[in-house]
């Protein structure tokens, strides 16, 4: 064989390769559209359509009428803002002050990280659910964003300290220079030039406090403050389960954070990695 | 290194006035995030610690009475909790195995060239996105044992001929849950692996492909060694978060059936919410806690003990 066409093998194979891999890595997804699209009439049709069969878009509307998806969907949303707008904040100021100054417990801070990401959630659940118990903050919203906060402030801290670390001191030294204070360095300069890092972020936080099931149905009662992820969990061991139904409630839950990503993912892949390469 | 009137030789910056006084900006900077972490992790970490002490019922929160080591000496103790302990150690293993060796692959994949890589990474990642508890269900329904797509395809491909209990039967939901846990975690891992490969110098592969090297002895003697910084913080990472990982276990299977699935984390769960048990519970949670650290640090010493630079 000569080297141009066992070149064109190889690419060939691996372009296969690379299709099956995509294909088997994202059936989860396909099979979640096919089913939501599909009428009840044939859902347990056997054998089962892999393909779909007869779609519609009629289980999209009937699903807000069947429970109450849409007062889920604005819970999430505020939820997941008001979660991504402290973060990126604390976050921020904190990290800038772990990058920039030297002391004392400044060693401490990268332990302390990693020591938050080992704390198991169930064992946090119930001295959390005393505390907001005891400030009457439980089955409230501004609670579940407080404890999201909570969850995702350690690695925000991480990741902004990372990104603050790539940041030459050069460009904050010329603004002190000119007789900038230090605190508008931080906000004139050094934040614009961290984007990056801030999309990263805002990202993450607002899909830890989206995705985030474990403190919802803790630390909410009432139908009224329950976020997609909760709601979606109501459906799981329900006697009877409208798979339809619940596949395109999973659908919408899916779609918000799936649009986010596909136009974000680059600053989540940096900051992702930001840490675990340079370590 | 410039010298300026700000910048220090470690790259910190100190105070731009004379005075000789304590530079406040950096804990003011600080103090917010201090103090919803100090109240709302480390506080409740505490009172966590404290309560493994006592003997605490969740349904009479009046009667609590000190118990010393009683709570950790019936844990330690209890077939149960040695049961957990080896499905907590089962799942983390095969889970972080099966993600790093699975992302690693798909790493080397999207790390070639060819036309429509840069989208195939992008499918590729799509597991990390979808919500857990949408992971969880649609995963239930694909396991369903009558109507589920997975049974239908293992049996249209030959795999199988009957229908398989995924989450019913003792020996599979186990096996079941690790395939869902690993599926979501193989985006991480191939993106961690990802930037690690293109770290790699090209020169280093050539020189192995001039010596004659085929390419399972470069990936061997050139990639492994290679990736072997990013594989020490990516294998420390997934294990951690695997051992504490809830929500698939719980979602799917709750624990069940019998106690094949029943992990650590979900051996807090159930023993503080269906036996009221907080004292008890709270231990197992401690010796949780415990177990991740002692790894860690054990961990950490292992890699940083080699030699990084090839």
């Amino acid at each position: 064989m000569s080297v141009r066409s066992r070149r064109l093998w190889n690419r060939g194979f691996l372009i296969a390769i690379a299709i099956a891999s995509c294909a088997i890595i994202v059936f989860p997804y396909y099979w979640m559209i096919v089913t939501s699209v599909q009428p009840t009439a044939r859902l347990f049709d056997y054998p089962p359509h892999l393909g779909p069969v007869d779609a519609q878009w009629q289980h999209y509307v009937d699903i807000f009428s069947h429970r109450p998806v849409a007062v889920w969907l604005w819970n999430s949303v505020r939820v997941a803002l008001a979660t991504t707008v402290a973060a990126m904040a604390l976050g921020a100021l904190g990290g800038y002050a772990l990058s920039r100054f030297r002391f004392r417990g400044r060693g401490a801070a990268g332990f302390m990280i990693l020591v938050t990401q080992m704390l198991p959630t169930t064992l946090m659940v119930i001295p959390i659910y005393m505390i907001f118990k005891s400030i009457s903050m439980l089955d409230t919203l501004s609670g579940l964003a407080l404890a999201y906060t909570t969850f995702a402030l350690p690695y925000c801290l991480w990741m902004m300290k990372g990104f603050f670390d790539t940041i030459p001191r050069d460009i904050e030294e010329a603004a002190a220079v000119d007789g900038c204070s230090r605190l508008a360095i931080l906000f004139k300069v050094v934040l614009p030039l961290s984007a990056p890092g801030l999309v990263a972020t805002a990202l993450f936080s607002f899909i830890l406090a989206w995705d985030e099931y474990l403190f919802g149905i803790t630390l909410t009662r009432s139908p009224a403050t329950r976020t997609m992820a909760v709601g979606i969990a109501t459906f799981i061991g329900e006697y009877g389960t409208p798979w339809d139904l619940i596949m395109t409630a999973s659908a919408i839950a899916t779609i918000p954070v799936l649009v986010m990503f596909l136009f974000l993912q680059r600053y989540l892949i940096q900051g992702l990695t930001a840490g675990a390469v340079k370590g | 290194m410039a010298v300026s009137p700000a910048g220090r030789q470690d790259g910190t910056i100190a105070p731009l006035h004379r005075r000789a006084r304590l530079d406040l900006l950096p804990y003011m900077l600080l103090a917010p995030s201090a103090t919803v972490l100090g109240l709302l992790l480390l506080y409740p970490l505490g009172q966590s610690v404290w309560m493994s002490f006592q003997n605490a019922n969740m349904l009479r929160p009046n009667r609590t009475t000190f118990a010393g080591l009683d709570n950790y000496a019936a844990v330690l103790g209890s077939e149960a909790f040695l049961n957990s302990l080896r499905v907590s150690l089962l799942y983390t293993v095969a889970v972080v195995v099966a993600s790093v060796v699975i992302g690693t692959a798909l790493a080397l994949l999207v790390h070639q060239k060819y036309p429509g890589r840069a989208l195939v990474r992008s499918i590729l990642i799509a597991p990390w996105v979808m919500p857990p508890v949408v992971t969880a269900i649609v995963w239930i329904w694909m396991y369903d044992v009558q109507f589920g797509v997975f049974n239908y395809l293992l049996k249209l491909t030959g795999v199988t001929a009957q229908n398989l209990g995924w989450l019913t039967a003792p020996g599979l939901a186990l096996v079941a849950v690790i395939i869902v846990h690993a599926w979501k975690q193989i985006p991480f891992t191939m993106i961690t692996i990802l930037a690690g490969l293109q770290t790699i110098p090209d020169e280093l592969y050539e020189a192995a492909s001039i010596d004659g090297a085929t390419w399972w002895q470069r990936f061997r003697n050139v990639t492994l060694p290679g990736l072997r910084p990013v594989m020490g913080m990516l294998v420390l990472l997934q294990t951690i978060w695997t051992f504490r990982n809830f929500a698939y276990v719980h979602l799917m299977t709750g624990g069940g059936p019998g106690r094949s699935t029943e992990t650590l984390v979900v051996q807090v769960y159930l023993t503080a919410f269906n036996n009221f048990d907080l004292g008890k519970a709270s231990a197992i949670g401690v010796i949780i806690l415990t177990i991740s650290l002692v790894f860690s640090y054990l961990w950490m010493r292992q890699i940083q003990s080699k030699a990084y630079e090839p």
